[in-house]
């Protein structure tokens, strides 16, 4: 149990880091506006695969709906990118 | 029971597929949302990069972490409720729906200052989908939001508890969706440039 | 307790409902009038009103076929009601049953008054084209704006559904919760007003018509197959799940 709340704990931690850093990297970082805006939607979505895996802790769920959530989170991670790099 | 049974179980989740369908294809709805904000973005990119300068970094920020935190909440909140810690559990709920509801009244402050300024959902197509899957978003916090409160309210003793597990689990997820779909709403309007 | 009738003939009724209003309407609708996909509402004047003048004919055939169709949505529904009142039959007043019914009703009547107001645009297709457009803007305000009567309908047959504790469900839980998500995939429509030109909440975009359109009918196919194939097995309830 302690064990579980500290994961979820760490898995926050993570989440809040990766938010300053994109909001930091948008903000001050000198990125090219490409590469800027690729890793900002990367990151959002390695944030969202956080959540999905331990959250919602996919990996309880039966495999076509654990397939369904993994590709959906790359399908539309591919896509988003794709019609923004357009 | 045989081999094959066992492993049938331990990758059961407790929650009802029907479930995780429903938020699958909640999901896809929102995936076109991002879709359509990429797109609309390459046909027009100097009305997005005007409207997104005149967006309120702080705000989306704070209802990042916001909402991040009462996904931990929340998450906490089922593992409580899975070991019959009601207490813990009834406190985590109640934390949730603190965090909740300031994602709701930073919303409103943010909504206030660009109507105010004289931006309106058909002002253009930045601010037609700033508008349009922001407020889809926000009327899913209120829904998710609704149903944490019922759990605060009608499922408060250990049996309650015991009885409702898979419903606790399906609110959790819910609001797991809501914190995830605003993690990209997020990078996708306010930050990526 | 409400002993239905022969359980047989009501889901022939059901399937049977389904496939008029189905090939009723699309053939009206898509292939005669051509009125679906719809007209972007960015048309100009003169090609609204060409559109009446050059396809005069076909658009009031189309639409009668249409409305007609749409008429038989109503049996459709009240049997799904009948189902869903047994399983609210021990709660009293079958409340979602009636609310199912009754909103089947506001669907049917949103769905039918517009095609009314397109054939009064192509009725006299010589007077004023100002008037032409209106009646046309108003047809398609009123198709595709007010949801509430279906999303309702969503939302009584996921409620109905889920409550059903009978180890057979009238329909299958995931149908349920797929209900309860058609309802939500309804919240775009109210948006359709604010577009004049085009994009994905106009009465013709990706949210307002193609999801909220093609969801239902996609919920609806399910259904239409989980029944047949419970005729198939010689089944007495509306499905198996």
């Amino acid at each position: 149990m302690t064990l579980q709340k500290d994961r979820l704990f760490l898995v926050l931690t993570a989440l809040l880091g990766l938010t300053l850093v994109s909001w930091l990297a948008s903000s001050s970082l000198g990125l090219g506006r490409q590469t800027l805006g690729v890793s900002v939607l990367v990151l959002a979505f390695v944030k969202v695969r956080l959540i999905i895996v331990y959250y919602m802790e996919a990996s309880t769920v039966c495999r076509p709906i654990r397939v369904g959530l993994e590709g959906w989170v790359f399908g539309v991670a591919g896509a988003t990118i794709a019609l923004y790099l357009l | 029971m045989n081999a094959a049974d066992d492993n049938l179980l331990e990758q059961r989740s407790p929650v009802e597929v029907g479930v995780w369908i429903f938020i699958l294809a909640d999901m896809c709805v929102f995936a076109m949302y991002f879709g359509v904000f990429a797109w609309d973005k390459h046909l027009h990119p100097e009305q997005f990069v005007q409207g997104q300068a005149t967006l309120n970094n702080g705000f989306g920020a704070l209802n990042t972490i916001v909402l991040l935190i009462s996904s931990y909440f929340m998450a906490s909140a089922v593992h409580a409720a899975r070991a019959q810690k009601i207490e813990v559990y009834a406190r985590l709920i109640r934390l949730t729906i603190v965090c909740g509801s300031a994602f709701l009244v930073v919303k409103t402050a943010e909504y206030t200052e660009k109507i105010s300024a004289g931006f309106h959902i058909a002002s253009n197509e930045f601010y037609r989908n700033y508008f349009s899957f922001t407020g889809f978003h926000m009327v899913h916090v209120i829904v998710g939001l609704s149903f944490v409160t019922y759990l605060l309210f009608s499922i408060r003793t250990s049996e309650q508890v015991r009885a409702n597990a898979s419903f606790i689990e399906g609110v959790g997820l819910y609001w797991h969706m809501v914190d995830l779909l605003w993690v990209v709403l997020f990078s996708l309007i306010y930050l990526v440039p | 307790m409400f002993k239905t009738y022969d359980r047989k003939s009501l889901v022939m009724i059901a399937g049977i409902s389904m496939l008029i209003t189905a090939v009723f309407y699309v053939g009206g609708m898509f292939v005669i009038s051509g009125f679906l996909p719809p007209p972007s509402p960015g048309l100009s004047e003169t090609e609204v009103v060409n559109l009446y003048r050059e396809n005069h004919l076909s658009i009031i055939t189309g639409l009668t076929i249409a409305f007609v169709g749409i008429g038989f949505m109503l049996p459709l529904c009240i049997v799904g009601s009948v189902f869903m009142a047994e399983v609210e039959a021990d709660d009293g007043f079958p409340f979602f049953s009636v609310m199912q019914g009754l909103c089947a009703v506001v669907t049917v009547l949103f769905t039918a008054f517009p095609t009314f107001v397109w054939m009064a645009a192509a009725f006299r297709v010589e007077r004023s084209p100002e008037l032409i457009v209106m009646m046309h803007d108003l047809g398609w305000i009123m198709w595709a704006t007010p949801s509430w009567g279906f999303a309702f309908q969503g939302i009584c047959v996921g409620v109905v559904g889920l409550k059903d504790r009978r180890p057979k469900p009238f329909i299958p839980r995931w149908m349920s919760y797929l209900a309860l998500w058609l309802a939500a995939g309804m919240t775009a429509t109210p948006l359709v007003p604010f577009f004049t030109s085009s994009g994905p909440f106009a009465w013709d975009g990706l949210f307002s018509f193609w999801v909220a359109f093609f969801s239902p009918i996609g919920w609806n196919t399910i259904l239409f197959l989980l029944i047949i194939n419970n005729i198939r097995n010689g089944q007495q309830e509306l499905v198996e799940a």
